[in-house]
């Protein structure tokens, strides 16, 4: 059977689980992590003080003032939550109602040395991690309410053998509830509450409503709701009008002067469709899924056929967008940050990048149903060695005018809503995913993409351009690979015309040493992130002929110079290389609220890719304050990356660490000291109020002394056995001072009788005795003298 | 243990108490008389001050008798002797009572418990049924013969000696007799110094006895000084702690038979005697750990050799009061 003491350690810790799972839960939603994880660690922590201080001598007050500290423990997440809606952070209003609950839950199980205590915490805490699991959607949350559910079994099986044991001794029947009060009262509670609700229709109907609010589907709203009927406000808007982003894929579409992916028809009206500029192919649609309206859209972006790394920035021009509802030119949903490629540049003059008009190979696309979805696939999985997992994303087009799809490197399916037909998807010249035969993707389409993961450590250890074609090689037969097959290819990306002898110098000197490969393309994206700056406004002048020599003198520029550095480099030393435009999904824009990261127009990126065999091509990112392509890694590169990563960092901040270091050790080796010095301290405030604090402050002193020497007071010891043999002296008038001080001491502690004030005198020289001959240093001293602790 | 007398210094006297110099003599007198035991000294005076009686347990020729006597001579009453042996009857001890031919009736005579120090030497001889007629005498300070009580004096004090019950011819004290005593000592060898001091104090002795010791109270005011250490008085966390402490006897697993309420109130007046004779008005844990060795050894029956063991194990069970 288990003991009091541990049943009560493990309703605590019961009460505790479910409170971490409802923590992970509200994660999800929160606005403010940092504030969120520290009061959830001092609400799960206080309790647990409050339970061992239950055990120590401050048990019989904290039982006094334990329904004062229910209801302020209770409650003092509504106060809380009040305050922090003035600053702006707050939470939905069924969530701050559990965090009340989940404290009420955690000081009554710090109480459970009550039996029917016990059994109300077990009860809540069920509760709160069901509803945990009910709301969160993290794995997180699963695990711990998973955790909890095996220890709560534990306990249910703990309790019920106990009770069968102590039934069984006592030799009689036992019933857990007293029966007729709980069962009795909780009918008669339920129907009161269901009376009041149905019964009528008095005011009380309405305040009741409002007591548990939702986010919508009520006059009642909470700008904080996580949800609710009809998912609030934002659904509302997306209802009503289909230019605001909604948190559903539109259930309705737009009608505008713009064509639109899908086929208006409207026979109500029985007017003949509007010209447009050229007919569109369409997805035939309900009338009732069709909404008119007649605001202007603005054109955000135009699809260029070149790409000049010659350009002047214009001062204060901002690229607003005209009758924009959202900020966002896409919203992107998934792991970030994220490169979506819009177009990619293959030939270079040395001033503009453009298309050569050949196309690649493509292997065909196919429309595949998964999971009653249609999803058009472009790449099979795991076509290449260097594929590892498959990583997915949701686009959101806002106020892009475009008809290709954003889409991440080594795309491999994609996804439209209702979009069942195989035409509709297709490769670009340059070898973009796009919406085929169409001008553009309408906005407020969400495009899934299902994009492969890289692992790239084979591309490190063998020179993966050794199997493509040589010059002298081409056009001989027997050659059968994909990658041979397509000499003209390799031939294409690695012209490098427009590459000048500076350039050659550089990138030769960067790769010295470097083993051909991967490692090579590393060397060259890595010494241009540590040598070069960003700057926006660094372009070259407008007569320059040759911009990257002008990049690699000023050590400074945009980041499309970056890329055409890296990529005419790259192509320099014989690495196949294509420049790309895009965007870059940033991290730090991430929407916690709304789980997805909007994309602005100062978004937009330029970046290169490098061939490496097959039909994959690798994204670099030689611009600095972007973070490479994520790399899937094995679990030993993952470990390798991060120690050189510790190292590194080590080696950086080598003369901060060792300071630390030097600093902690110091610390560490003058421990006692400064702790004692703060005891005394603390002790001298605290003690000079009476006689009889002194003596209690001191006494807590030498205990504390006693401490920081490694002779703590076993509790069975009386504090003269204990601490006189430790605090000698030679001078026989101060050890008697000393043994006045600890007849004091027992005086205080042990006798009826009060200290007079005419004895104040006499207590505190005995004190300062005790304080100066109970000097730890000295302590160890009489340490050393007896050779072993006092017996 | 250790104590304040461990580290050098003299105690330090709390109050001032009238009797301090009576005790002072007593305490001279009786370590004049056994040389170089000042802790069973300190532990003798207790009990004479606790009203308790006390019972030496060791091997012979340690000391034991001739510091009964000095106990019976330093507090000046009447002191009466007995030789315990298998053969010696209850009357022997009580008194008895005798036709007289002359005044034709009658006559009690008074046995040696009518005395105001009684050594029962070697009391582990005697058969358990002489042994049980000091029952009534120790515990209730009267006898009954023929149905007559006759009561003893207040200061009356039985210093009984037994040898290790391993030795022949022994009959091993009931545990009701044991309870009767407040305490049991072991005087053990005297170290070195105290043998050399001895053996020159005999020099010039030609019968082996030792000088007398001198009287330096009175039984009315050994009486007196009883009253009064019963009166210091004891904090209720110390309280506690002596109840603490006689529930523990009762849980070790060692012993059989554990505190009685009647060992716990003598466990009581002999902390308080300490406090008393440590110049305290006070008791301290420190006062009740101190005497518990002796007042446990007595009572707790099981195995002899383990008896400071499981008092050492008794006082680590339980936490000392430190608010």
């Amino acid at each position: 059977m288990t003991t009091g003491r541990s049943k009560e350690f493990g309703t605590l810790l019961l009460v505790s689980l479910s409170a971490a799972s409802l923590t992970a839960a509200r994660v999800e939603a929160s606005t403010s992590l940092t504030w969120l994880l520290g009061t959830a660690v001092f609400f799960i922590a206080v309790p647990w003080f409050v339970w061992a201080g239950l055990r120590t001598q401050l048990a019989g007050w904290l039982e006094f003032l334990f329904p004062t500290m229910c209801i302020l423990w209770t409650s003092l997440p509504l106060a809380t939550e009040f305050a922090l809606r003035k600053v702006g952070i707050g939470e939905a209003p069924e969530m701050t109602r559990l965090v009340c609950l989940q404290n009420a839950t955690l000081l009554i199980g710090a109480f459970s040395h009550h039996s029917r205590f016990q059994q109300v915490a077990c009860l809540f805490a069920g509760f709160l991690a069901l509803f945990a699991t009910a709301t969160g959607t993290t794995p997180a949350v699963y695990a711990l309410a998973g955790f909890f559910g095996v220890l709560l079994l534990w306990w249910l099986m703990a309790r019920y053998w106990e009770r069968v044991q102590q039934t069984v001794a006592a030799g009689q029947t036992d019933r857990c509830l007293p029966l007729r009060s709980s069962v009795m009262g909780g009918v008669v509670l339920v129907s009161a509450l269901m009376l009041v609700l149905l019964g009528s229709t008095s005011a009380s109907t309405y305040v009741i409503r409002g007591f548990m609010p939702s986010s919508g589907g009520d006059r009642w709203s909470d700008e904080f709701a996580r949800a609710g009927v009809g998912d609030g406000d934002a659904m509302v808007a997306a209802k009503e009008k289909a230019m605001s982003f909604g948190p559903v894929e539109s259930e309705l579409f737009l009608d505008s002067e713009m064509p639109t992916l899908y086929d208006m028809f409207n026979d109500s009206y029985g007017e003949p469709p509007k010209p447009k500029n050229k007919q569109e192919r369409n997805i035939g649609l309900a009338p009732s899924e069709v909404q008119e309206t007649h605001q202007r859209i603005s054109k955000t972006e135009r699809s260029g056929r070149e790409f000049s790394v010659l350009r002047r920035q214009v001062q204060g021009k901002q690229q607003v967008l005209d009758g924009r509802p959202a900020a966002a030119m896409i919203y992107v949903a998934g792991r970030t940050p994220l490169h979506l490629a819009l177009e990619r540049f293959d030939a270079f003059d040395g001033g503009d990048w453009t298309h050569s008009g050949q196309r690649d190979a493509h292997p065909p696309i196919r429309l595949e149903e998964n999971s009653g979805k249609p999803w058009a696939r472009y790449l099979s999985i795991g076509a290449s060695p260097l594929h590892r997992g498959l990583e997915r994303h949701a686009v959101k087009i806002i106020n892009l005018k475009t008809n290709r799809y954003p889409s991440p490197p080594q795309l491999t399916a994609v996804h439209i809503d209702k979009v069942d037909q195989s035409d509709f998807f297709g490769w670009t010249n340059d070898a973009v995913a796009y919406m085929a035969a169409r001008a553009q993707i309408p906005q407020l389409t969400v495009v899934h993409v299902i994009s492969q993961g890289l692992n790239l450590e084979s591309l490190r250890f063998h020179d993966f351009t050794a199997r493509f074609p040589r010059a002298d090689q081409e056009g001989k037969p027997g050659k059968q690979s994909a990658v041979e097959s397509h000499p003209e290819k390799v031939a294409r990306y690695t012209e490098s015309s427009a590459s000048n002898d500076l350039l050659a110098r550089t990138v030769a000197e960067w790769t010295d040493g470097v083993p051909r490969g991967w490692r090579q393309v590393e060397a060259v994206v890595q010494r241009l992130r540590q040598d070069f700056a960003v700057d926006r406004q660094s372009t070259a002048p407008a007569n320059c002929t040759d911009v990257i020599s002008h990049f690699l003198t000023e050590r400074r520029g945009p980041d499309y110079l970056f890329a055409t550095t890296a990529a005419v480099g790259l192509r320099d030393v014989g690495y196949p290389t294509r420049l790309v435009t895009g965007f870059y999904v940033r991290r730090d824009r991430f929407d916690r609220r709304a789980r997805q990261t909007p994309v602005v127009a100062a978004d937009v990126h330029v970046w290169a890719e490098v061939y490496v065999g097959g039909n994959t091509w690798v994204a670099i990112e030689p611009t600095p304050g972007y973070e490479h392509p994520a790399e899937r890694m094995t679990w030993r590169q993952w470990a390798m990356a991060w120690t050189v990563g510790f190292f590194s960092w080590c080696r950086q901040h080598v003369i901060a660490l060792m300071a630390v270091a030097g600093g902690l050790m110091v610390a560490f080796k003058t421990r006692s000291d400064w702790l004692a010095f703060l005891g005394r301290v603390i002790c001298g405030l605290l003690g000079m109020q009476s006689a009889q604090a002194r003596l209690r402050w001191t006494i807590r002193l030498i205990r504390w002394r006693a401490w920081l020497v490694g002779c703590q007071r076993p509790s069975q010891k009386t504090i003269t056995s204990w601490y006189l043999p430790l605090m000698r002296t030679g001078d026989v008038e101060t050890q008697r001072w000393v043994q006045r001080f600890f007849l004091w001491s027992e005086r205080l502690l042990y006798s009826e009788k009060t200290i007079d004030s005419e004895d104040h005198a006499d207590v505190v020289q005995a004190c300062r005795a005790a304080v100066a001959v109970g000097h730890h240093r000295r302590m160890r001293t009489c340490l050393g003298v007896n050779s072993s602790k006092p017996s | 243990m250790t104590t304040q007398r461990d580290v050098g210094v003299e105690p330090v006297k709390d109050v001032t108490c009238q009797y301090q110099s009576t005790i002072d003599a007593l305490r001279a007198a009786l370590n004049h008389a056994l040389i170089g035991k000042d802790d069973i000294i300190e532990m003798v005076l207790a009990c004479l001050l606790a009203r308790g009686h006390l019972l030496f347990d060791d091997l012979p020729g340690l000391g034991k008798t001739t510091l009964a006597k000095a106990v019976a001579h330093a507090v000046g009453g009447q002191f009466a002797r007995v030789q315990c042996t298998p053969d010696l009857l209850p009357t022997d001890i009580t008194g008895f009572t005798m036709f007289d031919q002359k005044a034709r009736e009658f006559e009690f005579h008074r046995g040696p418990v009518f005395s105001d120090v009684l050594l029962a030497d070697e009391i582990n001889r005697a058969t358990p049924r002489t042994q049980s007629a000091l029952f009534e005498a120790m515990a209730e300070r009267q006898v009954t013969i023929d149905g007559q009580s006759y009561p003893l004096n207040k200061t009356f004090l039985v210093i009984a000696t037994q040898n290790p019950v391993e030795s022949h011819g022994a009959y091993p004290l009931p545990e009701a007799q044991l309870d009767r005593f407040a305490m049991k000592l072991r005087i053990g060898y005297p170290n070195r110094t105290s043998e050399l001091e001895m053996l020159a104090a005999n020099v010039g002795s030609a019968d082996g006895a030792q000088t007398e010791t001198p009287t330096v109270i009175s039984p009315r005011q050994l009486c007196e000084l009883q009253e009064h250490v019963s009166k210091v008085p004891l904090a209720e966390n110390v309280r506690e702690y002596l109840v603490d402490l006689g529930q523990a006897t009762r849980e070790h697993s060692a012993i059989t038979l554990g505190l009685s309420p009647r060992g716990l109130i003598m466990w009581q007046r002999m902390a308080q005697a300490r406090a008393h004779l440590r110049g305290r008005d006070f008791v301290t844990p420190d006062d009740v750990q101190e005497v518990a060795g002796p007042v446990l050894e007595v009572r707790l029956a099981g195995d002899f050799d383990a008896a400071p063991r499981i008092v050492e194990e008794i006082l680590d069970s339980v936490s000392v009061p430190v608010h």
